[in-house]
C-alpha cells in the first residue's frame, strides 16, 4: 500500500510536469513563430524593385535626413504599408479561419473556401460598378467608404447562410462544405456579370479584386484593419475555453453551460469583420485562412488558449512569405500576391492533408 | 460531498418542433445515489426524454431538483447541476486527456469560487486518476481505444461534479471488459457522492445488473418503473419489444433469455 502511494504521487507528478513542459514548450513554439515572422518582416521591407537594403530601410525610420525624398517615399508609402499590410492580414484570415474551423466543425472552413471572400468581392464590385449600397447610409458617404462596407454586409450575409445551414442537422458536414463551394461559384459568377457591364476603370478596379494584391495599402487601410483586430483579437481569446469545449461536441458543450448558439453567433460576426475587413483592402486572397490554422494545429494541438494566436501568427509568417516571393519570383514584376499564396497554399494544403493524422 | 436532494419529474412533456415525443410523463421521485437505466424499444422517447432533462431539448412540466426548478434556469446554471454526456467523443481532435477535462472546469463557472490554474489542474487529475487511465493523462484523445475515450468522456463529466449524471448509450460501443469497467465505476461514484446517475441503455441483462431502478418506456409513454426484477417481466418485454423472453431470478440476480420474436 504505501508502495502503491508512492508509485501514484510520482506518476501525478510526472503528468505535472509533462503539462508544464508542454506549456513552455508551446509558449517557445509561439515565441518561434513571432520572431520568424519579424526577420521575414525584415526582409519584406528591404525588398523591391528600388533599390533599398535593410540598413537604408532602418535608416529611413530612424534618420530620416540622410535619405533622398524620393527613398523617403519609397519606404513610407510603398515598402512600410505593403509590408504590414501583409502582417495584418495573414493574422486577420488565419485567425477567421481557426474560428471558422471550430465553430462550423469542419477542417474545410475558411473565408476563402467557403464563399465568404468571394461574397465580399461581389459586394465591392456592386458598390465599384453599380454604385449599389445600403440605404442607410448617408448620401454623401464617399464611394471609397462604401466599399468595404458592402463587402462586409455581404460577407456576413454569406456567414449567416453557412451558419444556418451548418446548424440544421439536415446538411451535415459536407452540406455545408458544398455549399460554401456553391457560394463561391454563384458570386464568383456574379462578380464576372458585373465585369462584363462594366465601364473600363470600373473594371480596372474589379480585376484589382478578383487577383489579391497588397498594393493598395495605405496607411487608412492599415489603421482600419488594424483596429479590426485590436477589437476582434481580445473577444476571440475570451471565447477560446468555450471554443475548446465545442471541439468535443456541441451537446457536450452545451451541457457544460456553453451558449453554442450565441458563442457561433458572435464568432461568426468577428470572421466576417475580419474578411471583409481584409477583402475591401487587398482583394481576395486565398488559403491563408486555411492552411494558418493547420500548420498551428499540427504544431500546437487544439487548446484554443495557444491555436488562436499560433494561427494569427502563422498566417502573418506566411502572408510576409507570400509577399517577398510577390516581390521577387518574377524579377522586375510585383506579382498579385493572392497568385502567390495559392501557389504556396496548395501544395503546403495538399501535404497536410495527405499525411498522417496530427501529432497530438 | 455527498448531494441529497432527490429528483422530480412529473407532467413532462417534450419533442421536436410540431411533434410530441414525450408526453406528460410522470416518474416517482429518483433518490440521491439512484442508478435509473431508461430502456425501451427505438423510437421510445429515451433520448429525448434524457436530452430534455439535460437542458438540451425545450420542455415543459416539472423537472424538479431538490428545491430547484432545473427547467426555469438559464443553460449555464442547469449545467451546474446537471451533466450529459453524448454517446460518443467526435473523433481528430488534438487535446490530450487532461486538457480535454480541464477544458470541462473552464467551460462554464462551477462552484461559487473560481479555482486557480492549480486546482483546477489537481483537480482534473483526481478525476482522471478515479476512472483508472491516470497513466494516459497526457496522450492525445485520437491515441486512445475506444474504451479508453469513454473513461476520457466520463472524466470530463465527473469533474464537474453534477448533482446528476445523464449517459447517453454510455457502453453500446465498448468491448464486454470497458462495458462493466464504465457501469461499476458509474454505480460506486453515484454510491459515494449521491449523484443520481440516468442512462439510456440497450443492453437489458447489464441494465438489470448495475441498476437500483428501470424506466421501461414505449411510444413515449411509462410501461413499467421498479426495481429491475420487478420491472423487466417476460410480459413487459413482449409488449414492449415484441419478444419472446424469459425472466428468471435467484440470488445472483436476473436472469434474460430472448427466445423468440412475437
Amino acid at each position: 500500500m504505501p508502495e502503491q502511494m508512492i508509485d501514484r504521487e510520482t506518476t501525478r507528478e510526472q503528468t505535472i510536469g509533462a503539462y508544464r513542459r508542454l506549456t513552455r514548450q508551446r509558449i517557445l513554439i509561439l515565441s518561434v513563430i513571432a520572431a520568424l515572422s519579424l526577420i521575414v518582416f525584415a526582409v519584406d521591407i528591404s525588398t523591391g524593385p528600388a533599390n533599398l537594403p535593410l540598413r537604408q530601410v532602418w535608416a529611413g525610420l530612424f534618420d530620416p535626413a540622410s535619405l533622398t525624398m524620393p527613398q523617403l517615399t519609397i519606404i513610407r508609402e510603398v515598402r512600410l504599408p505593403y509590408a504590414l499590410m501583409a502582417i495584418l492580414v495573414g493574422a486577420a484570415l488565419s485567425l477567421a479561419g481557426a474560428e471558422m474551423q471550430t465553430i462550423l466543425n469542419n477542417p474545410l472552413a475558411s473565408p476563402f473556401t467557403l464563399g465568404v471572400s468571394s461574397a465580399a468581392s461581389f459586394g465591392a464590385a456592386l458598390a465599384i460598378v453599380a454604385g449599389i449600397s445600403l440605404p442607410l447610409l448617408p448620401a454623401h458617404w464617399p464611394a471609397d467608404g462604401m466599399v468595404p462596407i458592402n463587402a462586409f454586409l455581404c460577407a456576413f450575409a454569406s456567414v449567416l447562410l453557412l451558419e444556418f445551414l451548418a446548424r440544421s442537422r439536415a446538411a451535415g458536414v459536407e452540406g455545408v462544405v458544398l455549399f460554401g463551394i456553391a457560394l463561391v461559384f454563384t458570386f464568383n459568377a456574379l462578380v464576372a456579370l458585373l465585369q462584363f457591364v462594366a465601364s473600363q476603370e470600373a473594371l480596372s478596379q474589379l480585376v484589382f479584386w478578383s487577383m489579391g494584391s497588397l498594393n493598395r495599402a495605405t496607411w487608412g487601410s492599415l489603421g482600419v484593419l488594424a483596429l479590426v483586430l485590436l477589437i476582434v483579437t481580445p473577444f476571440s481569446l475570451r471565447a477560446a475555453h468555450a471554443m475548446t469545449a465545442l471541439r468535443l461536441g456541441e451537446d457536450r458543450a452545451r451541457s457544460f453551460g456553453i451558449d453554442v448558439a450565441r458563442l457561433r453567433f458572435a464568432s461568426l460576426l468577428r470572421i466576417s469583420a475580419l474578411a471583409a475587413t481584409s477583402v475591401a483592402f487587398v482583394g481576395t486572397i486565398g488559403f491563408i485562412g486555411l492552411v494558418g490554422p493547420h500548420i498551428a494545429r499540427l504544431m500546437l494541438g487544439e487548446d484554443h488558449r495557444f491555436l488562436l494566436p499560433a494561427s494569427m501568427l502563422t498566417g502573418a509568417f506566411i502572408m510576409s512569405v507570400a509577399s517577398v516571393g510577390s516581390k521577387i519570383l518574377v524579377p522586375g514584376v510585383l506579382l498579385p500576391v493572392g497568385i502567390v499564396t495559392s501557389m504556396i497554399g496548395v501544395p503546403v494544403f495538399l501535404t497536410l492533408i495527405l499525411r498522417k493524422p496530427e501529432r497530438v | 460531498m455527498q448531494h441529497r436532494e432527490s429528483l422530480h419529474i412529473s407532467g413532462l412533456t417534450t419533442g421536436y418542433a410540431g411533434h410530441v415525443v414525450v408526453d406528460a410523463l410522470d416518474i416517482a421521485a429518483i433518490e440521491p445515489g439512484q442508478v435509473v437505466s431508461l430502456l425501451g424499444p427505438n423510437a421510445a422517447g429515451k433520448t429525448t426524454l434524457l436530452r430534455a432533462l439535460a437542458g438540451l431539448h425545450r420542455a415543459s412540466g416539472v423537472v424538479q431538483l431538490g428545491e430547484t426548478d432545473l427547467l426555469a434556469l438559464p443553460l449555464a446554471d442547469h449545467a451546474r447541476h446537471v451533466t450529459y454526456m453524448p454517446q460518443s467523443l467526435p473523433q481528430r481532435i488534438a487535446l490530450t486527456v487532461l486538457e480535454a477535462v480541464i477544458g470541462a472546469l473552464k467551460a462554464s463557472p462551477i462552484g461559487g469560487v473560481p479555482l486557480s490554474g492549480h486546482a483546477i489542474t489537481e483537480r482534473a487529475l483526481d478525476v482522471i486518476e478515479r476512472v483508472g487511465i491516470g497513466a494516459l493523462a497526457m496522450e492525445g484523445l485520437n491515441h486512445l481505444s475506444g474504451g479508453q475515450r469513454q473513461l476520457a468522456s466520463l472524466a470530463q463529466a465527473l469533474v464537474r461534479q453534477p448533482r446528476v449524471l445523464l449517459l447517453d448509450e454510455p457502453i453500446s460501443a465498448l468491448d464486454l471488459h470497458y462495458q462493466l469497467r464504465v457501469m461499476k465505476l458509474v454505480r460506486a461514484l453515484a454510491k459515494e457522492s449521491g449523484m443520481i446517475v440516468i442512462m439510456v441503455l440497450h443492453d437489458l441483462s447489464i441494465a438489470a445488473r448495475w441498476s437500483d431502478r428501470i424506466v421501461l418506456l414505449a411510444g413515449g409513454k411509462l410501461v413499467a418503473d421498479g426495481p429491475p426484477a420487478q420491472a423487466i417481466t417476460a410480459q413487459a418485454l413482449a409488449d414492449v419489444y415484441r419478444v419472446v423472453a424469459r425472466v428468471e431470478t435467484d440470488h445472483n440476480g436476473l436472469h434474460i433469455a430472448i427466445d423468440d420474436i412475437v
